[in-house]
């Protein structure tokens, strides 16, 4: 268990630190979003709100994970629970047959296209849009199915 | 999907999911999917399983359909 409190000390210090960079996103998207991809002015909005959202909910997902680990690394029982649900052989098998980390990479470079293409092409920032939309359903379809199945 | 007598052995116990569960280290919902034969538990969780009932693998495990293939 020693061995996963460092990884958890780990991560934390990572994830503070995106944390920061997260803000500084935030920060640099308001002060630029005049800055965004000319073109219809709903869009415009759509592309602000679209960029300004996704740093938030990055911020919102990241202060979760701090909480969560911060609470395992002072009571051992949250731990050993934390542990066994990231351990749990089911959720490891059905994570596997959805690609799960290929998955989460591809959503990941999609979401960081998407929010680079709303500073420079209307058309492209609504399609890579649509992509985003379309794995994330996907994925979610995905596991409730084999969370089902299994 | 191997059959099991995981349910009947934790009855017998007055043992929980959630308590088994904890036990042998994986979620609830994994001892839930092995005792309705959705999800044929590892060999390193079958042991572990057994082994908490003091009984051998086989024991808790019924391989029949399997040995008839």
């Amino acid at each position: 268990m020693e061995k996963f409190k460092s990884t958890l000390k780990n991560r934390l210090a990572l994830i503070i630190t995106f944390n920061g960079l997260t803000v500084i996103f935030i920060l640099l998207t308001a002060i630029y979003s005049n800055m965004t991809a000319a073109g219809s002015e709903a869009l415009t909005d759509m592309i602000r709100g679209f960029q300004t959202g996704i740093f938030i909910g990055l911020q919102f997902a990241m202060l979760t994970l701090i909480v969560k680990y911060a609470k395992a690394l002072k009571n051992d029982e949250v731990l050993k629970n934390l542990y066994i649900q990231e351990k749990d052989e089911r959720k490891k098998l059905i994570q596997d047959k959805i690609g799960g980390v290929g998955f989460n990479f591809t959503i990941g470079t999609a979401a960081a296209a998407t929010v680079t293409a709303g500073f420079l092409n209307q058309l492209v920032f609504v399609t890579l849009l649509g992509v985003l939309v379309f794995m994330v359903f996907v994925k979610a379809f995905l596991k409730l199915y084999y969370k089902n199945k299994f | 999907m191997l059959k099991t007598r995981i349910q009947e052995l934790r009855k017998q116990n007055k043992l929980s999911q959630e308590e088994l569960a904890l036990a042998v280290g994986v979620t609830r919902q994994t001892i839930t999917s092995i005792e309705c034969g959705k999800y044929t538990a590892s060999l390193v969780l079958a042991y572990k399983i057994a082994k908490y009932f003091g009984l051998t693998i086989e024991e808790v495990f019924d391989f029949s359909d399997v040995e008839d293939l």
